[in-house]
């Protein structure tokens, strides 16, 4: 058994290093879309965490969901998650993935993603900044250290997120972000026994 | 048949159980490089490897039968170039073998129905249509200068780069392409930053995405081996074409990125073809005069 410890380790290591990113719009306004592809651009630097933006769900270990579920797309929703492979993470980012946002209510709306799939993560804000998804991301990886049993959808989030970061405390232009250089330290940390 | 000792059958064996593993920390180091060309900081150096073994450890992912067996004949085909070459044996054969790898993965990305996959398979005969040419002339120029085909001999007559210095050109091209950097990065690109997305890859998930890469990382390895040769007998000179040649593409990767297929085309037959059949004429030149010597 001690021989494949090693082994394990390395695995788990490797799944928490490569989160690779598919990024499914279910409507809304596309704020937090534009913050997605923010998120993604070199300011962030998201490459460091081994993040890729993968055009395919079956290659990708995250879903990033942005807007609120509806009849019409949470099929499509649910056939992009289905198609990803074990393990994967859900993240939603922003105010109508988390609950429906401001289309909450309307005949035609769901409520938030978890009515749909299991979100792993809620990232809040309307839209979320750019490095507040990326934490989000950063906070969902270690659940993908395992292959986890099927999960049914969570519903939305079950308490209020606290905010790691102040509103007005955004970092300098050209800066990272404190709480995310807090993360990574987090992440350097997450090998698992 | 290569007669091999005990011995070198195992140092054969080992190099290429360990090819992938070297390919992939070279490929880490290159994208810390273009992180810092594009001043980011970059993934950990292990990243590619993170990514395999990732890709590995992923719950089985279905794929197309005919797919699947080809994607395997790839990286068993790859890994045997890399074999031969390592072994002593004729340049030409692993050439040819690594061209087979190729056509194997072109006909896994078409077996599918995506058209993306499609369109990517259609572009990767576009990159073997670009390169393949350079890769014969390249062996022929070594077999010229060096008298056998033999990658043994080869090797023992380096260094070659006083005698075919333009060599560097096609080998510079053909270490762009099968690293699938700009501008021949048009059929499967490493970040969906292209219109196709993934291209020829789109349809394969895990493990078999896994052995598409490792078969990919073979090639490398074979392009690789096929620029070591050229100094093989001075490592630190061979180190240093390695290096240089990889910093002529890296700045090609990262002033190219709008290049189109004719451009691809161009590009590799200009400079490639250029270099090549300048280093084929000295080659000639070189051995006749010795010949009269």
């Amino acid at each position: 058994m001690s021989a494949d410890r090693p082994f394990r380790r390395w695995v788990r290591r490797s799944r928490v290093r490569s989160p690779w990113l598919v990024h499914f719009d279910c409507g809304g306004c596309n704020g937090c879309d534009i913050e997605v592809l923010d998120m993604l651009t070199p300011r962030y630097s998201a490459e460091r965490l081994g993040v890729v933006n993968v055009g395919d769900p079956r290659q990708a270990d995250v879903l990033v969901v942005t807007g609120p579920a509806n009849p019409r797309n949470a099929e499509v929703l649910r056939a992009v998650y289905d198609q990803m492979l074990e393990p994967k993470v859900v993240v939603a980012a922003g105010s109508c993935a988390a609950h429906g946002g401001i289309f909450r209510g309307a005949s035609n709306v769901l409520g938030g993603v978890g009515e749909v799939v299991p979100v792993d993560v809620f990232v809040p804000g309307c839209p979320p900044p750019p490095w507040r998804i990326l934490a989000g991301i950063i906070d969902a990886v270690p659940l993908l250290a395992d292959v986890r049993p099927p999960r049914s959808p969570s519903g939305g989030p079950s308490r209020p997120e606290p905010l790691r970061v102040a509103p007005d405390d955004r970092p300098a232009k050209g800066q990272v972000d404190p709480a995310i250089d807090a993360h990574d330290a987090d992440l350097e940390s997450v090998t698992v026994p | 048949m290569i007669p091999l000792d005990p011995l070198a059958a195992l140092v054969v064996a080992g190099g290429t159980l360990l090819a992938p593993v070297a390919v992939g920390l070279l490929i880490g180091v290159d994208r810390k490089a273009n992180a810092a060309v594009q001043l980011r900081v970059g993934p950990p150096v292990l990243q590619p490897l993170y990514d395999v073994t990732k890709l590995l450890a992923k719950a089985s992912a279905g794929s197309d039968r005919v797919a699947a067996g080809l994607l395997a004949a790839h990286l068993v085909l790859a890994a045997g170039s890399f074999a031969l070459i390592l072994a002593g044996g004729d340049l030409l054969v692993a050439v040819l073998v690594l061209g087979a790898a190729n056509l194997s993965f072109i006909l896994a990305a078409s077996a599918v129905e995506s058209p993306f996959a499609q369109l990517g398979a259609g572009r990767e005969l576009v990159v073997l249509v670009a390169t393949e040419p350079l890769l014969i002339l390249v062996v022929v120029a070594y077999a010229l200068a060096a008298g056998s085909f033999s990658s043994a001999a080869i090797a023992a007559g380096s260094p070659y780069m006083v005698a075919v210095p333009t060599l560097a050109l096609p080998l510079a091209v053909l270490l762009s392409a099968t690293l699938r950097k700009s501008p021949f990065d048009l059929a499967s690109s490493h970040h969906g930053h292209q219109e196709l997305v993934k291209g020829s890859t789109t349809e394969m998930a895990g493990g078999w995405l896994a052995i598409a890469e490792l078969g990919h990382w073979y090639e490398a390895a074979v392009i690789l081996a096929l620029i070591v040769l050229a100094a093989a007998r001075l490592p630190v000179v061979a180190a240093a074409l390695v290096a240089a040649l990889y910093a002529i593409v890296i700045v090609a990767d990262n002033t190219l990125p709008r290049a189109t297929w004719r451009a691809a085309l161009a590009i590799a037959w200009a400079v490639g073809g250029g270099g090549a059949a300048i280093a084929l004429v000295t080659a000639v030149l070189a051995s006749t005069k010795g010949a009269m010597g």
